[in-house]
């Protein structure tokens, strides 16, 4: 497998990425464990309101950051409805790590009566003096939370899926940019601006960091 | 806990209620859906969750010009 020159995204952002998916994991497993499990059922909820509330944490740092920094262009081949469908599976699942969590922070909200979270706030004073939108109850929020987990998991698993079949079967550079351990000739994207400012050249020397192939 | 389980239980319940057939029953299902995702995005908590998030992200978005440049220059 030949990497000549991975530009990846800034080092920021991929470990915002794991630390989110490590994150959704948990909350996942936190959750069902809390409705189907057996044992102290609020202390896992609790847990898994925790894990839910960094995920969102972490979706927020993540979408600055790309708003922020420079984004690599994606440079792998194929088709175009496949680009489309990845981009589109990319966005869906930054609004799913916004919205499910949120869905589950309304809930124990709407709940307050029989759901506690140390230290989490009533959503609904958040930011009260804005008035718009409408009421909620915790029953519609409870089925939009779990129809949002149950599509979260099906697109992750596309996503993993996805990155999988780059490696391995396409053998481009899409999961090495996202894994620095699997690519240590990759640079942030920030060094190839530097680099073709000061070069005035696409063409990079092969002694630098980042441009050696393998 | 266990209102949040009846409510589970009431969810996988709603399958049920109409009994026209599997498209019928499809399509009972995907509107209430439809309706309750409404309701939830157009709720006071997620609007004003996505205004926030809206003002943050303009904000990075001028920031990145400046960003831009001290990195070009440096």
């Amino acid at each position: 497998m030949r990497y000549a020159f991975v530009k990846r995204p800034n080092i920021l952002s991929v470990v915002a990425h794991w630390a989110s998916a490590w994150a959704m994991i948990l909350a996942l497993y936190l959750g069902l464990s809390a409705v189907y499990g057996y044992g102290p059922r609020h202390a896992t909820f609790v847990a898994h309101a925790y894990a839910g509330l960094t995920v969102l944490g972490l979706v927020v740092v993540r979408l600055f950051l790309r708003t922020l920094l420079p984004w690599p262009k994606d440079e792998s081949g194929g088709p175009g409805i496949l680009k489309f469908v990845a981009e589109a599976t990319h966005w869906t699942l930054y609004a799913l790590m916004l919205l499910t969590p949120l869905t589950g922070w309304i809930v124990v909200s709407e709940m307050e009566c029989c759901v506690a979270v140390p230290g989490l706030p009533n959503i609904d004073l958040l930011g009260s003096d804005l008035p718009i939108g409408g009421s909620v109850s915790a029953m519609t929020a409870y089925h939009v939370h779990v129809f949002f987990v149950w599509t979260l998991l099906a697109l992750i698993s596309l996503h993993v899926m996805a990155a999988l079949f780059h490696h391995f079967i396409i053998r481009d550079t899409i999961l090495v940019r996202m894994i620095p351990v699997l690519g240590r000739r990759s640079a942030p994207i920030s060094y190839a601006i530097k680099t073709s400012h000061s070069a005035q050249s696409n063409a990079l020397p092969s002694n630098k960091p980042g441009t050696e192939e393998r | 806990m266990e209102k949040m389980a009846g409510m589970d239980g009431s969810m996988s319940g709603m399958q049920h209620a109409t009994s026209h057939g599997f498209v019928g029953e499809a399509l009972g299902f995907t509107g209430r859906l439809s309706a309750e995702l409404l309701i939830v995005l157009t709720s006071a908590p997620v609007l004003r969750m996505l205004v926030a998030l809206v003002l943050l992200l303009a904000l990075a978005a001028l920031l990145r010009p400046y960003l831009a440049s001290r990195m070009s220059r440096s």
